[in-house]
């Protein structure tokens, strides 16, 4: 089961109680919806730091404005659009603001490797560089529609619904994206390609 | 089919559900090349590394201080919506007790003989966590007063 359908089928339990002032449920929501959140916006807005801005502020939302989410669509929908929107608002205020998405990247991905471990660490650096042509090469809307459909698993209508836009579209940007991935993965890394297992 | 086709197809296609799709062109290829059935999984174990990376990533504020921070600040935000509201109307009614407050006068006595009384003798202080502008218009008999958040509580 994907994060996104974990959190709606605790949702479906959460957000009645929540809603009705049940404090201990909204707590329950609120730490089950912030590690995707966090991951959301990570992806979004390209950068950890920005993606903790958004997650509080997601987290605040969610606090104030949960009667707001009128159960028409399914809670990750809903909770996928305020983050949008709230990395998008951030994105506006920090325009210009010079970026460090690399950096932040690349410690992000090599911190799981070990100094004495060299397969380890060719494996890391391969990640890290993975991760920053997906947070900061591919554009906006590529990053966030592959995200969707190749590691969360989400289909495309779903997505489309999410985005707000067509299925067609989003089947072009995800093509895009995977084009762009895919191209260097076997441009920097052919062993990958050569490699049995 | 031939490698380089293949290869371009493997740039864009489902890679996990090619199994499901035995009779597709690029999963009959796959069947009977190594090399390309190399490069596809070279690429999906890359995108699994990937989604598992991302999957790991979390925030680095510890979750309870973030959740009560949380609270804290929609409490906070709600407060001063709150405030914000009661400003508003204290405005409107002062306002109002200002307009109420003239007297009826002759029509021309205004533009003969500018009574200054009304802004000689206003006083309005701001409310908790408002700012306050007072504009003297070119009327005497026209004061507005207009009620701002605070800078400092922002």
């Amino acid at each position: 089961m994907s994060a996104s359908s974990s959190l709606d089928e605790a949702a479906t339990h959460l957000v009645p109680r929540a809603t009705r002032g049940d404090a201990s449920a909204l707590d329950a929501l609120l730490r089950s919806c912030r590690p995707l959140v966090y991951r959301w916006a990570l992806v979004q807005t390209g950068e950890a730091a920005d993606a903790e801005d958004v997650t509080q502020e997601v987290l605040i939302k969610l606090h104030r404005s949960l009667h707001r989410y009128a159960g028409r669509s399914r809670f990750t929908t809903w909770l996928y659009r305020v983050t949008r929107n709230e990395a998008l608002g951030l994105a506006r205020r920090l325009t210009g603001r010079l970026r460090l998405a690399r950096a932040v990247t690349l410690e992000a991905a090599g911190s799981s490797a070990t100094a004495d471990d060299p397969l380890e660490r060719v494996h890391a650096a391969r990640v890290a560089a993975l991760a920053d042509t997906l947070l900061t090469r591919l554009p906006r809307r590529q990053r966030e529609v592959f995200h969707l459909a190749d590691l969360e698993g989400c289909s495309v209508a779903e997505i489309a619904e999410r985005l707000g836009m067509s299925p067609i579209t989003a089947r072009v940007h995800l093509l895009r994206a995977r084009r762009t991935l895919r191209s260097q993965i076997l441009d920097r890394w052919p062993e990958l390609a050569s490699e049995e297992g | 089919m031939d490698c380089e086709r293949a290869r371009s197809l493997l740039l864009e296609a489902d890679i996990p559900a090619l199994p499901g799709e035995p009779d597709s062109e690029l999963a009959r290829h796959l069947r009977t090349c190594a090399a390309c059935r190399h490069a596809a999984e070279g690429i999906r174990k890359a995108e699994l590394d990937l989604a598992a990376w991302l999957s790991r990533a979390a925030p680095r504020t510890d979750e309870s201080l973030a959740i009560a921070g949380a609270a804290a600040a929609a409490r906070r935000r709600a407060a001063g919506r709150r405030v914000g509201a009661v400003g508003g109307l204290a405005a409107a009614v002062l306002g109002g007790l200002l307009l109420l407050s003239r007297r009826p006068e002759p029509p021309g006595a205004a533009v003969t003989a500018p009574d200054a009384r009304i802004a000689a003798s206003f006083s309005v202080t701001a409310p908790p966590g408002r700012e306050m502008i007072v504009l003297h218009t070119a009327n005497p008999k026209i004061v507005i007063v207009w009620y701002l958040p605070s800078r400092r509580s922002s």
